[in-house]
């Protein structure tokens, strides 16, 4: 990560009224965190919108930002947060769907994976984004964190303000619905990457 | 199984026991096959998600948070200054009516059967489609014959300098041909959805978001109440086609409340995001149709699928429409020839091994109202 001397130079010219130093700070972070909301929201649109709306709010609240936490994690447990709150702005549209028995919502799942991939296995990917986006909300966001981004429990707690338990028992109640839901698409007889738990890995 | 907190399982998996507690899973794990089993099928649920890709973001978020960083400063000095005591409500009544409307028309669909009979319904004329969706906008002094193409208004471009309203050069001819040209929009037959998003200036927080957060590329977006020029986002100039159709609130409000009585099953609302608009209007009363991400002009079906169309029948089996899916798909990393394949999104028949649900030409139709000048 950048130091965060540079975010702390730059977030104080942007309290000073400089927002093409907030510029910057979106141009440090949005990769990073473009595909944890593309996994938390299931479709590319909805995860620049809740990309948006999260630097958008740090903006905003850039004054209360304490510098406890990196300028990152801050704006990513806004993010989270924000997906998982219904406080998100919701569109308000009308929507008129002419008859159409075999109508599609044509959600952009297509570039969800990635388009350089062999067929396969950009189909398995969508098979697993699907299995994601049928969890229920707060299972999903923890599931994400954890298996996407590598969070402790204690940081997964931490911003979605509940117990290091209710980490424990939401994940352990994903994977048990997504090992249901992915039956036949990963290979039951084929041996795991990381069998051995993660401890080993650090 | 003898493990009596089977979160132990998963808390082992992911290194987070104490000593004590991880000793004991892994000796259940050992003496328990089905432990075991279940322990492995929940690292390969584990596996699945972390092996998930990590794709680029398709492009960069600077150019609209600094435009909704702009919107957001200049509706608080509009505010600032159209606030004064006492004349909040006369100020609020001026800036304050413009709206907008998306129509998001979702073309063309696609996936029929008997091909057989194509080749004899082909040649036969193409029936009039009367659509049974009224038409609310036009009032009775203006109701001709509703057309049943569009009526394009060339853009125009944007000159910085004068980007004041001009309240009285609103041309009533066009005016109604823009009238038309959504009535004819609506007839399509091949319309399989229409969206509409309602932009509102001093409505409630909620819409009033809308006007001003939405994902506009252009900086200048939040004029759009009180400007009469055209800003075609550069990324997609060549692209965008501009109708022109006035409503005020209470015309907008007559026909979405039209829409609701007429397709009461149909109409909803929702929290969808709508595509990256690439094409941004600022003249009031204007309506731009896009396809995908991408502003493009309407396209006619290929002729051999017309009368199925228009019939509303399905299509021969094994063909199926498609669109030009440089232009159709968003989100789709942009590739500098993507531009100008765009321009001209292409359908076709083609043979198909197996039925698509469906295929999608999007449009949108901005509806931008017209100020009041009730003063």
């Amino acid at each position: 990560m950048t130091g965060s001397n540079d975010d702390n130079s730059l977030i104080v010219a942007c309290r000073a009224g400089r927002t093409e130093a907030f510029g910057v700070l979106v141009q440090r972070y949005q990769d990073r965190l473009y595909p944890t909301m593309l996994r938390l929201t299931g479709s590319t649109e909805d995860a620049l919108d809740l990309l948006q709306d999260a630097f958008l709010r740090a903006f905003e609240k850039l004054d209360k930002f304490q510098g406890e936490s990196s300028f990152y994690t801050w704006v990513y447990r806004i993010a989270v947060n924000l997906a998982l709150s219904g406080r998100r702005r919701r569109k308000v549209t009308l929507r008129l769907t002419l008859p159409d028995h075999d109508a599609i919502d044509p959600q952009d799942e297509s570039s969800l994976s990635d388009p350089t991939l062999p067929l396969e296995l950009a189909e398995r990917d969508e098979l697993i984004q699907a299995a994601l986006n049928a969890l229920a909300d707060d299972h999903r966001a923890v599931v994400v964190m954890k298996e996407f981004d590598g969070l402790r429990y204690e940081e997964i707690a931490s911003i979605l303000e509940v117990p290091v338990g209710t980490v424990r028992s939401r994940l352990h109640r994903a994977r048990l619905d997504l090992r249901e839901r992915l039956k036949g698409i990963v290979h039951e007889d084929a041996p795991t990457e990381r069998e051995q738990p993660a401890r080993n890995a650090h | 199984m003898n493990l009596d907190d089977e979160t132990l399982l998963s808390a082992y998996l992911d290194d987070e026991l104490d000593p004590a507690d991880r000793l004991a899973v892994e000796w259940s794990i050992e003496s328990n096959p089905p432990l075991a089993e279940q322990f492995r099928s929940l690292a390969q649920a584990r596996d699945a998600v972390s092996g998930l890709p990590r794709p680029a973001i398709p492009r960069d978020l600077g150019p609209v948070l600094g435009a909704r960083l702009a919107a957001n400063r200049r509706r608080e000095r509009l505010r600032k200054l159209a606030r004064p005591a006492g004349v909040a409500f006369a100020f609020s009544g001026f800036f304050g009516i413009a709206a907008s409307l998306i129509f998001a028309l979702i073309l063309l669909n696609h996936s029929l059967h008997e091909s057989d009979k194509l080749a004899q319904i082909a040649d036969q004329p193409v029936p009039p489609i009367r659509s049974h969706l009224p038409v609310p906008i036009i009032k009775p002094a203006e109701t001709p014959q509703l057309a049943s193409t569009l009526v394009p208004v060339v853009p125009r471009p944007v000159d910085p300098k004068n980007s004041s309203p001009r309240p009285g050069s609103f041309d009533e001819t066009r005016e109604l041909d823009a009238r038309r040209a959504i009535a004819g929009m609506l007839e399509q037959p091949h319309v399989r959805r229409i969206r509409i998003v309602t932009d509102v200036l001093d409505a409630s927080d909620k819409v009033k978001d809308l006007i001003h957060q939405d994902a506009r590329k252009n900086p200048e977006f939040g004029r759009i109440s009180i400007c009469q020029e055209i800003v075609i986002d550069p990324e997609c100039a060549e692209a965008a086609e501009v109708f022109a159709v006035p409503m005020d609130e209470r015309d907008r409000k007559a026909f979405v409340g039209q829409l609701a009585r007429s397709f009461p099953s149909l109409v909803e609302e929702s929290d969808e995001t709508s595509p990256d608009l690439v094409t941004q209007l600022t003249e009031v009363g204007q309506v731009a149709l896009f396809s995908g991400t991408k502003a493009a002009p309407l396209v006619d079906p290929p002729h051999d699928l017309r009368p199925f169309i228009a019939n509303r029948a399905e299509f021969p089996q094994n063909h199926i429409v498609e669109s030009n899916p440089q232009s159709l798909e968003p989100g789709r990393p942009k590739d500098p020839t993507d531009e100008r394949k765009a321009e001209s999104p292409k359908l076709v028949a083609r043979p198909s091994t197996k039925l698509k649900p469906s295929e999608r030409v999007t449009v949108l139709v901005w509806v931008v109202t017209r100020p009041t000048r009730r003063l």
